[in-house]
């Protein structure tokens, strides 16, 4: 099938954030915004990986943080983590300070549940923290934030600080 | 068409092909996949292509052993549950799906419809290449004829067909979401319990093909709904959201009597329920909804959950445990051809 509207390779923005807007929170939500919904109630300081790349440009954060992502795919493990998400991994500033991975997903997929959280968690070298569905219920929301506070009071300074590399 | 015609948006001078029912003088205008307005038209395309399967690849024929150690009862029971599964997929190829075309927001959505409808009559199929596997001519024969007999089951299916021949486009998203994320769960428990017990195990195998899909057709509609419901005023959505809480009760209540008929002789009905507020809950999510059944009234008996999602379990939690586990790995670099492992 051809696909006329291939992105093209050129240099797309960059929008860094400094280490004081840098939140620990960094989501992705399709035009859906079921994953948006369920971050919204966490009520923590967010920021949202762009959904349109080409026209709003691609963000760089500075401060360790937690990855909150929807499961793409429906069933196969190609196209489980969604585009966007890959592009922001990509770039190795983002992909240091990674720290955990919390996936929604749909327990209707069988074994391919959240399967972006593996797939994450394999390849960036860190934990997955929670697995939600949909929208994610009341006990998910407040599950999250009772855990995301003891995760970032108990987590050694070598893994909050800045400083790791990836190899 | 006139000069001024070329000046104007394509989509302004001309309709789709349902438009002609309204306007048959107007120009008609062909799908153009590579002008898509809606991003979430050509993913759920992609992805139900992508899933596409057929019944003849689930070697079924692997079930006649446990099949012939069922009690009476069971197949009885087993039989009754597919043709009831049967006779929603009927009316959700047939219907459910087709009458969601004329209120697409999209020329794209109203293909994905098309492409719902065949694969819901490939589910529909399905149950039919199971009983033909395992019995006979006059026991499915039986079994449809208790079908057309049974009031419970012909009531959930009209009361969804009422709001598919209604006037109300919201309507009908709402009761296609509730058909393919509430209704059918009773009958997807069976086989799910049976894998439990290491019986019908690929009769099991290709049920979970169907909830594959159904999960994609729910959350499609879901989400139409949800930007069909943007458009109007907080007093119609007001409506509309008593309108759903409202209809699920009403399906809800049918349900645990079209089931407890069934389920009951067996013991299994309270589990049953459990699993059909599970999905309840989720049909709502799919419309954007919050949930109607607390948690406590939610949890899946961890057996059927493991045999639906073997990764469901509360081994995924990291933040309940202690954390010890943690080991601090080095990232590897990646790139985009490097996520698909």
């Amino acid at each position: 099938m051809p696909a006329p509207h291939e992105p093209r390779r050129a240099a797309l923005s960059v929008r860094e954030l400094a280490a004081a807007q840098s939140p620990d929170l960094v989501f992705f939500s399709s035009v859906s915004e079921n994953t948006r919904r369920f971050v919204d109630r966490l009520d923590r300081p967010a920021v949202r990986v762009p959904l349109r790349p080409r026209v709003e440009g691609l963000i760089r954060v500075a401060r360790p943080f937690v990855l909150v992502v929807p499961t793409y795919g429906g069933g196969e493990r190609a196209g489980a983590v969604p585009k966007q998400v890959i592009s922001f991994l990509n770039d190795p500033a983002n992909r240091a300070l990674i720290r955990g991975v919390i996936t929604a997903g749909n327990t209707n997929f069988g074994e391919h549940y959240c399967l972006a959280g593996p797939v994450i968690s394999a390849k960036c070298r860190v934990p997955e923290l929670y697995r939600f569905e949909l929208l994610g219920t009341q006990r998910d929301v407040e599950h999250v934030n009772n855990g995301l506070t003891r995760f970032w009071d108990r987590t050694p300074d070598e893994l909050t600080s800045i400083e790791r590399k990836t190899a | 068409m006139t000069l001024t015609d070329t000046m104007r948006p394509i989509t302004e001078i001309s309709v789709t092909p349902p438009g002609y029912r309204h306007d048959p003088g107007a120009r008609l205008r062909p799908i153009n996949w590579n002008r898509v307005g809606d991003d979430k038209d050509l993913e759920v395309w992609n992805r139900l292509t992508a899933n596409f399967w057929l019944p003849e690849k689930v070697p079924l024929s692997n079930d006649l052993p446990a099949w012939q150690k069922l009690t009476q009862e069971e197949r009885t029971l087993t039989m009754r549950v597919f043709t009831g599964l049967t006779m929603l997929d009927t009316v959700q190829a047939t219907v459910g799906e087709i009458c969601q075309i004329q209120d697409a927001r999209t020329e794209h959505e109203e293909a994905v419809y098309t492409n719902i409808a065949f694969m819901q009559s490939v589910h529909a199929r399905s149950y039919s290449s199971v009983f033909s596997t395992l019995t006979s001519t006059p026991e499915i024969d039986d079994a449809y004829r208790w079908a057309v007999a049974n009031d419970l089951l012909q009531e959930r299916c009209k009361k969804v067909l009422a709001h598919y021949y209604g006037d109300d486009p919201l309507k009908r998203k709402v009761s296609s979401t509730l058909l393919s994320s509430l209704l059918l769960y009773a009958g997807f428990y069976l086989p799910l319990h049976f894998s439990v017990h290491a019986t019908l195990t690929n009769t099991a195998d290709m049920i979970r093909l169907i909830l594959r899909d159904k999960a994609v057709h729910g959350y499609y509609s879901g989400y139409k709904y949800q930007r069909g419901l943007e458009t109007h005023t907080a007093a119609e959505q007001e409506h509309m959201r008593e309108f759903t809480y409202a209809l699920l009760e009403e399906l809800y209540d049918l349900e645990l009597q079209y089931s407890g008929e069934l389920y009951e002789p067996l013991g299994l009905m309270d589990d049953v329920a459990v699993f059909v507020r599970y999905n309840a809950n989720k049909a709502l999510m799919n419309l954007g909804y919050p949930a109607r059944f607390t948690p406590e009234e939610t949890e899946v008996n961890p057996e059927i959950l493991a045999a639906l999602a073997p990764g469901a379990d509360e081994n995924h939690d990291f933040f309940s445990g202690s954390g010890s586990s943690y080991i601090i790995g080095k990232a590897v670099d990646t790139n985009d051809d490097d996520w698909d492992f």
